[in-house]
């Protein structure tokens, strides 16, 4: 158990290390390579077969039996193989807010190229029990990552009164974020479409013209990941929009499940 | 029992259940399991369809909606030559031409529409093939300290790194060069044809590189503007300025005068009306002023885009902190054209009230364009205000500077003259 411990611990090393090599590539001149590198078939085909794998393997457990056999393996493959697509908008982007506007991007980094594919895959398989979030995100490993770093335990409101007011709190949170961020979309895609004379669209606002390294997004990003030192995945079950639309259906779940005469929930 | 769970399963009563409800009747999976596991095998399906038509069917249809994928030639253009300034990165290149910095992966076309990634090199395609070929006036471009009274042997090939929504060319701008028709001029037979005109016409003393944008074909204007100027003449390039300092200090090594297009000095103007930045046009102004070439700046006051008066005198006021005030600066009037055709013509009045401010702020040749006869195209001495250059239109009517100094007070005015 112990020695399991440390494994999972070495792959969420692993996930920082990744987090700050990535960061130093993409922050200097040498990001055109990992640009290379990634826009590469070789790279996007292997991306394309792992997630797809995932996604089988859920569909069809017994057949995909090797794919649960070493966790830890996967975990990390995962991690290492999505780091560049997840982590580059983060140090370097053409737009003030990253990871936002991918849609109407004049020229897309590797995540804004795969966006169309990596979120809703990451949707369909948070329906299992969010495995995407727990087993292939890198930025939640990076996240879990500094909770493993905590000695002492963390922040909790569990078995405390506040904890249903801070549930409902958390939701409308979530459920802000997510129409903000639905809003945002058709908004960014209509001032992209119309690009007529008026001032002060959201395109303009966000737009920066140039693809530079935001130091404020750098430095909010690794204050939020780093927050799981106190609180755990602070960052992805609260802003992360995967994290939140997995923690709302997780909930919304619950709330469908239906109880038994006696009370009990059913399967 | 087992009888029982054949009934259940539904063998042998004819169709046999799909296998998913037999597993369901067989209770191998909950009913929640099996609505999860339909919800992300549609899921994963759509996904399957989707990432097969959009990624490898139609690989990078989007990728990068500022440059064009798949679009270059498969073999470079008669006169095209490997372009300069690019790093190359495997089979992929990256122009270090402009702000924009393209990522071009093979058979990409630039953001410009005229320089391609062919086999792994960087080509230019705007090379010996110029679109247009005029003789105008020097006042025209407008360069009005430049050998006045003179004229320019001026021309364009198609292309262009910005996307300005008022662009006066945007026939030739924004298409690629091939789009539109195209002479073969290599730069040498440009210098021999602009020199042969030159000799009928002793009056016609440079080449211009203007109308699309010079920097969409910067190796032609290099390679032109040395092999003209071993013939005498002069080169001029008229630029909105969005390029690298290193390629203007080689511009600026081999030409005589510079005019850029100051367009606003509102970031956000910039970006949305001209698809540019501002600061790459005002590191262009300084690195200009700083070189041997001459420069002038024109300012096109778009109604209330950029016609703002605080503006507009932070732009004097920058103007003549950066490039001194004897750099002379045009407000150029703005007439409804290609996508904004909504607006009205600048307001004389305003175009006024700029030169107004920036006279204020210290500057000493300060002019208004596109507004002819006006008394603000003729040229005052800063010191004694007289009349030393005037103007209607493009025409000088009267030129008394000699020597590049005021015949009445001998201040000297800056420009070149003879």
């Amino acid at each position: 158990m112990k020695r399991l411990r440390m494994e999972g611990k070495l792959v969420l090393r692993l996930a920082l290390f990744l987090y700050v090599l990535i960061g130093i590539i993409v922050v200097s001149d040498y990001y055109i390579y990992l640009y290379n590198i990634t826009f590469s078939p070789v790279y996007i085909y292997i991306v394309f077969f792992i997630v797809f794998l995932a996604l089988l393997a859920y569909l069809f457990r017994r057949r995909f039996s090797f794919f649960f056999r070493y966790p830890l393996i996967r975990k990390a493959v995962y991690v290492t193989v999505l780091a560049p697509v997840l982590i580059t908008p983060l140090f370097r982007c053409w737009f003030r807010v990253p990871y936002v506007a991918c849609h109407v991007c004049p020229r897309k980094c590797i995540f804004g190229y795969m966006r169309p594919f990596i979120v809703p895959s990451s949707v369909l398989l948070n329906v299992n029990s969010r495995s995407w979030c727990y087993n292939a995100c890198s930025v939640g490993a990076v996240s879990d990552s500094f909770t493993s770093m905590r000695k002492r335990g963390y922040l909790s409101l569990r078995g405390t009164r506040s904890r249903r007011a801070v549930r409902i709190i958390g939701i409308a949170l979530a459920t802000v974020i997510i129409a903000v961020l639905t809003y945002i979309y058709f908004a960014l895609a209509h001032a992209r479409a119309n690009p007529g004379v008026s001032r002060g669209d959201i395109f303009t606002a966000l737009y920066k013209g140039s693809y530079s390294v935001n130091p404020v997004i750098i430095a909010a990003a690794t204050i939020l990941l780093a927050g799981a030192f106190f609180i755990p995945r602070l960052w992805c079950d609260n802003l992360c929009p995967i994290g939140i639309i997995a923690r709302l259906s997780l909930y919304s779940e619950r709330l469908l499940r239906r109880r038994n005469k006696d009370g009990q929930k059913k399967k | 029992m087992a009888r029982k769970r054949s009934k259940k399963s539904g063998e042998g009563k004819g169709e046999p259940l799909p296998k998913g409800i037999r597993a369901i009747l067989r209770k191998d999976i909950s009913r929640r399991e099996f609505i999860k596991k339909s919800i992300v095998g549609a899921g994963t399906l759509a996904l399957g369809v989707y990432s097969i038509d959009h990624y490898i069917l139609n690989r990078g249809r989007d990728l990068f909606s500022g440059i064009f994928n798949r679009d270059a030639p498969s073999t470079p253009p008669l006169f095209s030559r490997e372009a300069e300034f690019y790093v190359k990165k495997g089979n992929m290149v990256q122009c270090k031409l402009c702000p924009f910095e393209c990522i071009l992966g093979e058979g990409d076309r630039g953001h410009c529409r005229t320089r391609a990634n062919i086999n792994g090199k960087l080509y230019t395609l705007a090379y010996g093939n110029p679109c247009t070929i005029h003789i105008d006036p020097i006042e025209k471009k407008p360069l009005f300290h430049f050998l006045p009274k003179t004229k320019a042997f001026s021309l364009a090939v198609g292309g262009c790194n910005l996307r300005c929504m008022y662009c006066q060319n945007w026939e030739i701008s924004q298409v690629k060069p091939e789009s539109v028709e195209e002479y073969e001029l290599p730069p040498e037979r440009l210098a021999e044809a602009a020199s042969q005109t030159h000799q009928k016409d002793n009056s016609i003393k440079t080449i211009a590189y203007t109308y699309s944008e010079p920097v969409a074909f910067y190796e032609y204007v290099l390679d032109s503007a040395r092999a003209s100027s071993n013939r005498g003449l002069k080169n001029v390039i008229i630029t909105s300025g969005y390029i690298n300092k290193k390629p203007l200090l080689k511009w600026a090594g081999v030409v005589d005068a510079i005019k850029i297009d100051l367009k606003g000095f509102n970031e956000k103007f910039y970006r949305k009306i001209n698809g540019a930045e501002l600061e790459g046009v005002l590191r262009s102004i300084k690195t200009v002023a700083k070189s041997r070439a001459f420069l002038e700046v024109v300012n096109l006051v778009v109604p209330t885009l950029n016609d703002n008066y605080d503006e507009l005198r932070q732009m004097a006021s920058w103007l003549r902190h950066n490039i001194g005030k004897d750099t002379p600066l045009h407000f150029s009037r703005f007439y409804p054209n290609y996508r904004l055709r909504n607006l009205p013509p600048t307001p004389i009045n305003t175009l006024r009230k700029a030169r107004e401010i920036a006279l204020d702020e210290g500057l000493h040749y300060v002019y208004i364009g596109n507004v002819p006869h006006d008394t603000y195209e003729n040229t005052y001495c800063p010191k004694c205000k007289a009349l030393l250059i005037e103007r209607i239109g493009y025409f000088v009517k009267k030129n008394v500077i000699k020597n590049g100094r005021c015949p009445y007070c001998g201040t000297k005015i800056n420009g070149v003259w003879s």
